[in-house]
């Protein structure tokens, strides 16, 4: 398992709190959309915030303008 | 010519930290309890004005992809409510005109003025519509006062003369201001009163909506802007919200609004105008679409067509 897919995982766990239930990377879990999948703004901040702690970099503002879904919250943070 | 009815300079001059510093009180406040400290510190953070763009050039840059022509600029005046903590508002006024000045045809600057300063404040008003171009005002009751105040009569009356729309604030805020004079209801009296100027309910679109359609719906001279349908988009709601609106035959009275730098890190400019029509399979038609980004603005501000 490369660094990233860690990183990936430890996105997708921390994403399973939030959703309430477990999230396993592939086509269908890319396509969730986060508001939908009840992940509210200010949850998707706290996501943002712990992935920068777990990753220990900083997010631009702006690369999360227009972040819908699971696969660009993960484009966004660089895991893919 | 596609119209954008609401949108602020993006620097902490015209929305200052203390108004964003509110937003996050209530932020601490509604986190979940099981939040690492770390975490709890810093998500505050990220609920704030996002980069400065003083010049404007992100701003009409972002119109740009959005194939949004024209914006209307709003000078917010904060000065009586959080005192010390913006610039003068006569300073205020000169960097809104070095942006329209800078993207020539590109904003319509509506200038900002709280009614408590008395003939100052209206002299300023008189000054900005006359010689430097500003098109409409601008008013924030939540710093204290009540858009019906009588003490903005001589404003209204220049905004008769001139053709000036008013654009208010309705709803909450930031919790650093009062709440009161916030309801669509707070608008009826001048409404009524001035009915040669036209009043906009500015996120009326989408905060206690039912009193704003009703005022839009019986006043000619009441609209609606969209501004903060984006966070209605996100819970799922503005599909129906616009279908309501359209039911009770509103679609001429809504303007596009974005209260754009708010919002940003949500989306850009050229996504927000994707959602307006509420995605596939929302309630509006083409035309109708056109109502709210095109006619509807250049009516109200008397533009060409
Ligand atoms: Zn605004």
């Amino acid at each position: 398992m490369t660094n990233r897919d860690e990183q990936i995982e430890t996105a997708l766990t921390l994403l399973s709190s939030y959703v309430g239930r477990g999230l396993v990377d592939g086509d269908e879990t890319r396509a969730l959309v986060l508001a939908e999948a009840g992940v509210s703004s200010l949850a998707l901040a706290s996501i943002i915030v712990e992935l920068e702690d777990s990753m220990d970099r900083e997010f631009d503002f702006e690369a999360f303008a227009g972040m819908e879904t699971v696969g660009d919250l993960l484009r966004a943070t660089g895991l893919t | 010519m596609k119209v954008d009815f609401h949108t602020h300079l993006a620097t902490l001059e015209a929305l200052p930290e203390v108004f964003f510093e509110g937003q996050r009180d209530n932020i601490r406040r509604l986190m979940p309890p099981d939040l690492p400290a770390k975490v709890r510190e810093r998500v505050p953070d990220r609920f704030g004005l996002g980069p400065e763009d003083a010049l404007g050039d992100r701003h009409v840059a972002e119109m740009d992809a959005a194939g949004i022509d024209l914006a209307v600029s709003l000078i917010i005046d904060f000065g009586l409510a959080f005192p010390g903590q913006v610039p003068e508002l006569t300073d205020l006024f000169a960097t809104h005109r070095a942006l329209a000045d800078r993207h020539p045809g590109r904003f319509l600057v509506f200038a900002g003025v709280d009614p408590r300063r008395g003939v100052p404040g209206l002299e300023l008003f008189e000054r900005s519509l006359v010689d430097w171009g500003c098109r409409g005002l601008k008013l924030y009751p939540p710093c204290g006062f009540s858009p019906s105040d009588r003490r903005l009569d001589p404003f209204y009356a220049l905004c008769a003369e001139h053709r000036a729309p008013v654009v208010i604030h309705t709803g909450p805020t930031t919790p650093k201001l009062s709440f009161a004079h916030t309801h669509p209801s707070d608008v009826d009296d001048a409404a009524w009163r001035f009915p040669g100027v036209d009043f906009v309910l500015a996120h009326g679109a989408v905060v206690h909506t039912e009193a704003a359609a009703l005022l839009a719906e019986y006043r000619p001279n009441v609209y609606l802007d969209t501004s903060g349908f984006q966070a209605e988009h996100r819970r799922g709601r503005w599909g129906s919200t616009l279908g309501r609106l359209k039911e009770r035959g509103l679609v001429r009275k809504i303007l596009y609004g974005t209260d754009w730098p708010v919002h940003r890190q949500y989306g850009t400019q050229a996504t927000w105008i994707e959602r307006l029509a509420g995605g596939d399979g929302g309630p509006l038609s083409p035309a109708e679409v056109r109502w709210i980004l095109e006619d509807n603005p250049r009516e109200i501000l008397g533009l060409e067509r």
